[in-house]
C-alpha cells in the first residue's frame, strides 16, 4: 500500500513539474555564454520590445475599443440627426399640403356657390321666354 | 324703319336675344370655370413653392449636419493620432527602461519577464 502511495505521489510530482515547465523557461545569458535548453535567443532590445509590447498591448487595444465605440456613435447620431430632419420635413411638407389643399378646396367651394344658380335647363327656358316676350312686345309696339 | 324691320323679322330678333341671353350664361359658366382653373393652379404653384422651400431647408439642415459630423469626426481622429503618439513615445521610453533594468538590475528584469509571462527563470 505504502509502494502505491509513493509511486502516486511521485508521479503526480513529475507531472506536476512537468506542467510547470510547460509555461516556458528563460535564462538571461551573457555574451558568448551557454543555455542548458534549446532557445531561441533574443537581444537585450528585442525583450524589452517583447515586455512594452506586453505591458501596451491593453491600453493600446482599449483605445482602439474606444475609437471605434466613439465613431460608431457619431455615425449613428449623424444618422438619428437625420431621421429627425427628414421626419421633420415630412411634417412640414404634410402641413403645406393639407393647408394649401383646404385653401384650394375653400376657393373651389366659393366659385362653386357663386355659380350654383346656374342651370342649364332653366337658363335656356328662361332665354327662350325672354326672347319671345322681347319679340311679342316688340311686335305688339311695330303693330300699334 | 326700325320698327318695321322688327314688326317683320321679329323671330330672327327673338332668336338672337336669346342666343345672346344662353351666350351670356355660358359665358359666366366659363369665367367660373376659368376661376376654378385658375385657382388649382395658384394653389399648386403655392404648393410646389412651399415644397421646394421645405426641400431647400432640408437640405441645409442635412449638409449642417454633415458638416458637424466632419468636424467631430476630425477631432477624434486627430485625438487618436495624438495618442498613439503619446504611446509610441512612452513605448520607446519602456523600451529603454527595460534595456537599463537588463544591465543594472537583472533581478527586477527577471521578475518582470516571470510576472508578465510566468515563465520560469533558470540559471
Amino acid at each position: 500500500m505504502w509502494s502505491r502511495l509513493t509511486q502516486i505521489s511521485t508521479l503526480g510530482l513529475v507531472l506536476c513539474s512537468a506542467a510547470h515547465a510547460e509555461e516556458g523557461r528563460f535564462s538571461l545569458v551573457p555574451r558568448n555564454g551557454t543555455v542548458k535548453f534549446d532557445a531561441t535567443c533574443f537581444d537585450d532590445q528585442a525583450m524589452a520590445k517583447i515586455l512594452t509590447f506586453r505591458e501596451f498591448i491593453a491600453v493600446e487595444l482599449n483605445a482602439a475599443c474606444t475609437f471605434e465605440k466613439d465613431k460608431m456613435l457619431l455615425d449613428h447620431s449623424l444618422e438619428i440627426e437625420n431621421l429627425e430632419i427628414e421626419k421633420q420635413g415630412l411634417e412640414e411638407r404634410y402641413l403645406i399640403e393639407i393647408n394649401t389643399r383646404d385653401e384650394e378646396i375653400e376657393a373651389l367651394r366659393s366659385i362653386v356657390k357663386n355659380n350654383k344658380k346656374l342651370s342649364i335647363p332653366a337658363v335656356i327656358a328662361t332665354s327662350i321666354v325672354a326672347g319671345f316676350g322681347v319679340g311679342f312686345g316688340t311686335y305688339h309696339l311695330a303693330s300699334r | 324703319m326700325i320698327l318695321n324691320f322688327v314688326k317683320n323679322h321679329w323671330k330672327e330678333v327673338a332668336l338672337v336675344i336669346l342666343l345672346f341671353i344662353v351666350s351670356f350664361f355660358w359665358w359666366q359658366d366659363h369665367k367660373g370655370l376659368v376661376r376654378a382653373y385658375e385657382a388649382s393652379t395658384n394653389n399648386l404653384e403655392e404648393r410646389i413653392d412651399g415644397l421646394k422651400e421645405s426641400y431647400e431647408a432640408e437640405a441645409l439642415k442635412r449638409e449642417d449636419a454633415l458638416t458637424s459630423y466632419k468636424k467631430k469626426l476630425f477631432i477624434l481622429e486627430s485625438e487618436r493620432m495624438d495618442f498613439i503618439e503619446e504611446i509610441e513615445n512612452k513605448k520607446t521610453e519602456r523600451k529603454f527602461e527595460f534595456v537599463k533594468m537588463r544591465r543594472d538590475d537583472p533581478e527586477g528584469f527577471i521578475l518582470k519577464i516571470e510576472t508578465q509571462f510566468g515563465f520560469e527563470h533558470v540559471e
